[in-house]
């Protein structure tokens, strides 16, 4: 049970990782039209 | 019609407008313009893929110099379009590729939902109006976008991290709570115990900050709005938290946690619904002067100064008040005064920016330009107009007595369990399924409307379209179209007039070449075409010259062989959208500028019992007001601008004048009146799902409060109940979309 005290923090540590990814990519206007890339598959 | 005598008829290759053979491919010169262009850049494909014929060319006169362009650090410029009439994948398509193969043009971007381009350029070799004439070419409306608006992205930011905290505190609670049956290593529980403080401090502190300026800003309206008993819960939550983990204790940050996220995801989901409506009124009210003409030189009717001599010719806007000093011409002034007759002018007569010459050309001498122009003084009163309070929600009604309670009630509970149990009290008294039902319930009647084609621009205003009782409607331009149409008309004649105005841009020529195309008419070809100022068109058709010109009021003639009658027709769905209102028990008036008998006969037309006639612009507000109640007003021009401020809900015509989409609440984006129906509806629906929500979450919140007040309630219990108590609000809006129907 004492790898919890490393497995805890890495597994938050990993959700973190994404969770920051997550901002970058709204940061940079990637969720600001979700509406067009759906429709912009359908072009080729 | 027998073939047997005319030449073979086929489509325009561009248009599809049927045409006689023998000639061109195409309908026009601005039809095979298009055809080159788009043959040219190797976009063949364009003419298999599209949905529907494509738009005829029109040329578009702005000064495209004064749009904002950004600089990009290359060397390059960036700038926004709003491209209109785009109607299925092919035309985006064929926009994007035309623009990549204009010379100079670096990247073009056309999306898909809004019709919004981004374009960048390299300035030393094309420039924006090249670039947007280009779009104009082919047969799309390009349109400056001068303000952009970003959409808030902190919120989906804040909703971001209190999910992700919300996730990694429900997996550590519920390790902590099998620990209650299995026993814990106290070393694991303190570690678990700090790891959720972490977590939950961001989500509480900046996360949850919208909250707390709503529920602050209601305190210093003096409204106690919902946002206060839930900074409440969540503050005490948290207060409570930082003790519990100091202590060596649990706390209750996982329903903190878990209540901040869907909070958010309500107010995200809220804003996206709103996202359209906004972007489509901004786009509308954005606009590039109009191009003036003087002394034969086109220059951006921003530069234009008082005493300066322009030429305005057949079918163009008055960009400038002034005195028409030459010429004569018939001028329509529908988007001022909301009368659809043209008005003659003279020599000696003034004429205002905005006014459109329907025949004939005049030189006029000006006196006004700008903001000084009686078009602009009047956007800028209706601006002004514009902001009214917004009425409180039912929620919100509720807020008052649910703070109050909640304190009781956790007083009572410090007086029976001390201060564990007044805790427990003030968690599950916490409104969050309260909170959600207005914004889910919103966000899904906002949807429901804008898929009918009604962008309804805030919650507020269709939370009051839902206690609408009287739909008032403009006449022209509302009720109709606000252009001329064909009403009467012998085939021959209407064949030979649809051959000369082949290739004419005016609302008459327009008129005349519908007709023919839905009569099934093929349009003739004609040569030497001449467009005389104030007396017509005159050309070659059949081997014959003729001519078309003004005949008596409302008529229009070729000498010799007939007449045709234009007027200002109803809408098509005007009739069955009137009918629709009144079963589902609206009052529904019609409110004009215009004279009572013309405008009697439109009501007529159109079903409506209720006229109030030859109302100016005041007189139309005024009576808006004098009716008490709730009131939509359905408009398009800048003389509706004062009565859609006025109403409880005004709803601009998306072809309509900037200035009354600037001061509407919603806007009608597709040509028709059923989205204003289907509005209505989904308001309805929407309210009814803010009801259910609220009766459901209220009987959630007694029974929890009273399970807490008798100590039933513990932070395991409490994580339970709140995401249940949460997906049934997420149901109840669900139905909005069925109950729209």
């Amino acid at each position: 049970m004492d790898a919890l005290i490393f497995l805890v923090p890495i597994a938050i540590g990993l959700g973190a990782l994404f969770a920051a990814l997550f901002i970058a990519a709204a940061a940079r206007g990637q969720f600001d039209d979700i509406d067009d890339a759906p429709q912009r598959m359908l072009d080729d | 019609m027998t073939a047997d005598a005319r030449p073979l008829e086929h489509a325009c290759a561009h248009c599809g407008v049927v045409i006689e053979g023998g000639g061109s491919d195409w309908c026009c010169s601005g039809c095979e313009m298009a055809s080159a262009i788009i043959r040219g850049a190797g976009l063949e494909q364009y003419y298999a893929r599209r949905e529907s014929p494509g738009p005829r060319p029109s040329p578009v006169a702005l000064a495209w110099d004064s749009v904002a362009v950004e600089q990009a650090e290359d060397g390059g410029s960036r700038a926004a379009l709003q491209v209109d009439g785009l109607t299925c994948a092919a035309c985006v398509w064929v926009t994007e590729r035309v623009l990549l193969a204009t010379p100079g043009v670096r990247e073009a971007m056309v999306s898909h939902a809004t019709g919004r381009c981004r374009v960048s350029w390299d300035p030393a070799t094309v420039d924006l109006r090249t670039i947007a004439d280009r779009i104009a070419a082919i047969g799309y409306r390009p349109r400056p976008l001068n303000a952009e608006v970003a959409p808030d992205r902190t919120l989906l930011v804040r909703l971001g991290v209190a999910a992700f905290a919300a996730m990694n505190v429900m997996l550590l609670s519920a390790s902590i709570y099998a620990g209650w049956l299995d026993g814990m290593d106290p070393a694991h529980a303190a570690m678990f115990r700090w790891a959720t403080l972490a977590l939950a401090t961001p989500v509480a502190l900046w996360c949850a900050e919208p909250l707390y300026v709503g529920a602050i800003a209601g305190l210093r309206a003096g409204v106690l709005h919902m946002d206060l008993p839930v900074s409440i819960g969540v503050g005490s939550m948290y207060a409570h938290g930082v003790y519990a983990t100091l202590r060596g204790e649990d706390g209750w940050l996982d329903s903190l946690t878990m209540l901040v996220a869907l909070l958010l995801a309500g107010r995200v989901l809220e804003q996206r619904g709103r996202r359209r409506a906004v972007e489509a009124a901004t786009a509308l009210a954005n606009s590039a002067p109009r191009l003036a003409r003087r002394g034969g030189v086109e220059i951006p009717a921003s530069e234009l100064q008082a005493g300066d001599r322009i030429d305005v010719g057949l079918g163009e806007e008055v960009p400038a008040d002034g005195v028409v000093v030459a010429g004569a011409a018939r001028v329509r002034m529908s988007i001022l005064t909301g009368e659809a007759e043209p008005v003659a002018v003279a020599v000696g007569e003034r004429v205002v920016a905005g006014a459109v010459v329907e025949d004939g050309a005049l030189a006029i001498c000006v006196q006004a330009v700008g903001g000084q122009t009686l078009l602009a003084r009047m956007a800028d009163e209706l601006a002004q107009a514009a902001d009214r309070p917004a009425p409180p929600t039912l929620t919100d009604r509720i807020a008052p007595w649910f703070t109050g309670a909640t304190l009781a009630l956790a007083g009572l509970a410090l007086a029976l369990g001390g201060p564990e149990r007044a805790m427990a009290v003030l968690v599950v008294a916490c409104p969050c399924a309260l909170a959600l039902a207005s914004p889910l319930a919103t966000a899904a009647g906002l949807g429901a409307a804008a898929r009918r084609g009604l962008l309804v621009r805030t919650g507020e205003a269709l939370r009051a379209l839902a206690e609408v009782r009287t739909v008032a409607f403009d006449k022209t331009g509302t009720i109709t179209h606000g252009e001329p149409a064909v009403v009467a008309a012998d085939d021959a004649v209407l064949r030979v007039a649809a051959g000369l105005e082949r290739s004419s841009g005016h609302p008459v020529a327009r008129a005349i070449r519908n007709e023919a195309i839905r009569r099934g008419i093929a349009l003739p070809e004609a040569h030497e075409v001449r467009e005389v100022a104030g007396v017509g068109i005159s050309g070659t058709v059949d081997g014959r010259r003729w001519t078309l010109g003004a005949g008596r009021p409302g008529q229009v003639e070729i000498p010799g062989l007939g007449a045709i009658t234009l007027q200002d027709v109803p809408r098509h769905d005007a009739a069955r959208t009137v009918s629709q209102l009144r079963a589902l028990g609206y009052r529904v008036v019609l409110v004009s500028g215009d004279h009572l008998d013309v405008a009697r006969r439109i009501a007529d037309a159109a079903g409506i019992e209720e006229v109030v006639a030859g109302a100016s612009p005041e007189q139309k507000a005024a009576w808006v007001r004098a009716q008490g109640g709730e009131v939509l007003f359905v408009g398009d021009g800048v003389n509706d601008g004062p009565a859609l401020a006025a109403s409880s809900v005004g709803v601009a015509m998306g072809q309509g004048a900037a200035s009354s989409v600037l001061v509407a609440d919603a806007i009608v984006a597709q040509d028709g009146l059923g989205p204003v129906v289907a509005g209505l509806r989904a308001a309805v629906a929407s309210k009814r799902a803010v009801r259910g929500n609220a009766t459901r979450s209220l009987v959630y919140n007694a029974g929890a409060v009273a399970a807490a007040l008798l100590g039933l309630v513990n932070p395991l219990v409490a994580a339970v109940l709140m995401p249940l108590s949460s997906s049934l609000v997420v149901w109840g809006a669900s139905r909005v979309e069925r109950w729209t129907r």
